[in-house]
């Protein structure tokens, strides 16, 4: 071994030294490296989500409510609104579920939990072809004894224009909307144009007309989706925040002032409903809801929900 | 003679050392830097990071694109003579990033600017015989790095979905063309609601 004593017979014995300083460095650069990883892994962890697979579950829940929900619409439009077919479709895609979440490592699993619930498609006729409401009269019941009711949506392609309207001027004037309850009293909604924007204006039986909501009218067809409280045109969305469905469900909707406004609506009801019977308002079959159960296990995590789907219900 | 203490007999002795202090130098450089994200492809701790926002970020860019009908778009982008994507290469597939349709735009200005690379592929179920997933690649950019991250999403196609490429025929209506083909077949051929599920799963790497 070198000899590193300072009365060495050379002053070029360093080689010890030279070990000692590099062992030094050595674990010098070991300590930064080890702190340098610590801080990073410990930020690392800390960003993490605390739920094991929490996204994962979720992600299955609102896949699996979106695919029944294509369903249910798919077949109340094109499919002849059979609740046999959403159920066939359902039971077939259980095991689809169970391949792909398998692939995963997980489980997953969607199954039918009972029968699809039937009920009816009202529109028009035509329901693409846009007219005046005011068949069978200016203002008429589209549907009674209602239980259930989603999706209901007006498509309007004309509206009245009414000029900084009074209360009494619009409830006779503007086209509306009302939800008939027996017990909680009936809340209108009436729509008209003011100044290029579509009002929405809420009356009860007690309270004159206030406004609700308004949105530019823009050049094409306005659509309302009272179940979805919201306002739409081919450029914006305005959400209402829950002011257009009443708070208590409706048992009758009525029309208010058809002369008012031109376009088309969409509304699906339960099936002991009963819809107006007139020559221009077609009454179809169509499948109300289906609910499934959905579950996800992992290895950390057992996830187990029953999703009443039914498309377009109000919250 | 009794033999010097001088200069001359340690060399074997400092040759050792030297070599034993450079390894240790060399060791302690290499623990560094393995530790720390020297360049974009090595592996490190530090990669973890990288990793996580871009699975977050692909994540988020599916979820989106799910959302707003992109992706749906996407996956019915399929020539049904030519047996590929619309305006894809010869293999069926695209080979770089573009703007062929709203979900790829997305994914070239949200990754390729970031100098992510990203290949997608979309699996399919078959339920003829027995049952198995199968796979056909939407983009194939090369070999996944050792640190690259995937993220998916699954999306139901019914009957009655249409293609977005220059045939717009339904998938049922293409499935019953002995002329036509569409990559996926019917997985519940019994219905005429349910077409397929299709999981899109992106993987994405730094350049």
């Amino acid at each position: 071994m070198a000899d590193v004593s300072p009365d060495s017979d050379s002053p070029t014995d360093r080689g010890q030294l030279l070990l000692v300083t590099a062992l030094a460095l050595a674990v010098l650069l070991v300590t930064v490296a080890l702190l340098l990883n610590t801080a990073i892994f410990t930020e690392n962890v800390a960003t993490r989500e605390t739920t094991a697979d929490g996204r994962a579950a979720i992600e299955l829940r609102g896949e699996a409510v979106t695919a029944v929900d294509d369903l249910i619409e798919t077949e109340n439009r094109v499919g002849g609104g059979d609740p046999g077919d959403v159920e066939s479709a359902v039971d077939a895609m259980g095991p689809l579920v169970d391949r792909e979440r398998a692939r995963h490592g997980t489980i997953g699993n969607l199954s039918r939990n009972g029968s699809a619930t039937p009920g009816r498609l009202l529109r028009w006729t035509n329901p693409d072809t846009a007219r005046p409401f005011d068949d069978p009269g200016a203002s008429w019941r589209l549907v009674d004894s209602l239980a259930e009711s989603r999706a209901f949506t007006v498509e309007l392609t004309d509206v009245r224009s009414l000029t900084d309207p009074s209360g009494t001027v619009i409830e006779n004037q503007a086209f509306g909307v009302r939800f008939v309850n027996d017990t909680a009293g009936n809340r209108t909604l009436y729509l008209y144009e003011d100044g290029g924007r579509l009002i929405v204006e809420r009356a009860t039986e007690t309270t004159p007309p206030s406004q609700q909501c308004a949105i530019d009218a823009g050049s094409g067809t306005m659509t309302v989706d009272l179940s979805g409280d919201r306002l739409s045109t081919t450029e914006t969305t305005v959400d209402c925040y829950r002011g257009l469905w009443p708070d208590d469900s409706p048992d009758a909707i009525e029309f208010r002032n058809g002369d008012a406004a031109d376009g088309t609506f969409s509304l699906t009801v339960d099936d002991g409903a009963v819809p107006i019977a007139d020559p221009d308002v077609r009454d179809d079959p169509a499948v109300y809801a289906v609910t499934v159960d959905i579950s996800y296990t992992s290895q950390d995590l057992a996830f187990e929900t029953t999703v009443r789907v039914a498309p377009g219900e109000p919250r | 003679m009794r033999p010097r203490t001088g200069n001359t007999d340690r060399g074997q002795a400092h040759t050792v050392e030297a070599f034993i202090a450079a390894l240790l130098l060399v060791s302690g450089l290499l623990f560094a830097m393995q530790a720390t994200a020297v360049t974009p492809l090595s592996a490190s701790t530090s990669n973890q990071h990288i990793e996580n926002q871009q699975r977050a970020l692909t994540s988020d860019l599916l979820s989106t694109a799910a959302e707003d009908g992109s992706l749906q778009e996407a996956v019915l982008y399929w020539n049904t003579s030519q047996a590929g994507f619309e305006n894809s290469s010869e293999g069926g597939d695209y080979t770089d990033a573009g703007s062929q349709n709203a979900f790829l735009t997305r994914l070239d200005e949200t990754l390729s600017d970031r100098r992510i690379a990203y290949d997608v592929e979309v699996r399919f179920h078959n339920t003829t015989g027995t049952p198995s997933v199968d796979s056909i690649s939407m983009v194939d950019m090369g070999r996944p790095s050792d640190n690259a991250v995937t993220a998916s999403r699954t999306l139901t196609l019914g009957d009655s979905a249409t293609l977005t490429g220059s045939d717009d025929r339904s998938l049922s209506t293409v499935a019953a063309d002995p002329d036509a083909s569409f990559y996926a077949p019917d997985a519940d051929p019994a219905s005429d609601l349910l077409y397929n599920r299709l999981e899109v799963r992106i993987t994405t790497w730094r350049m």
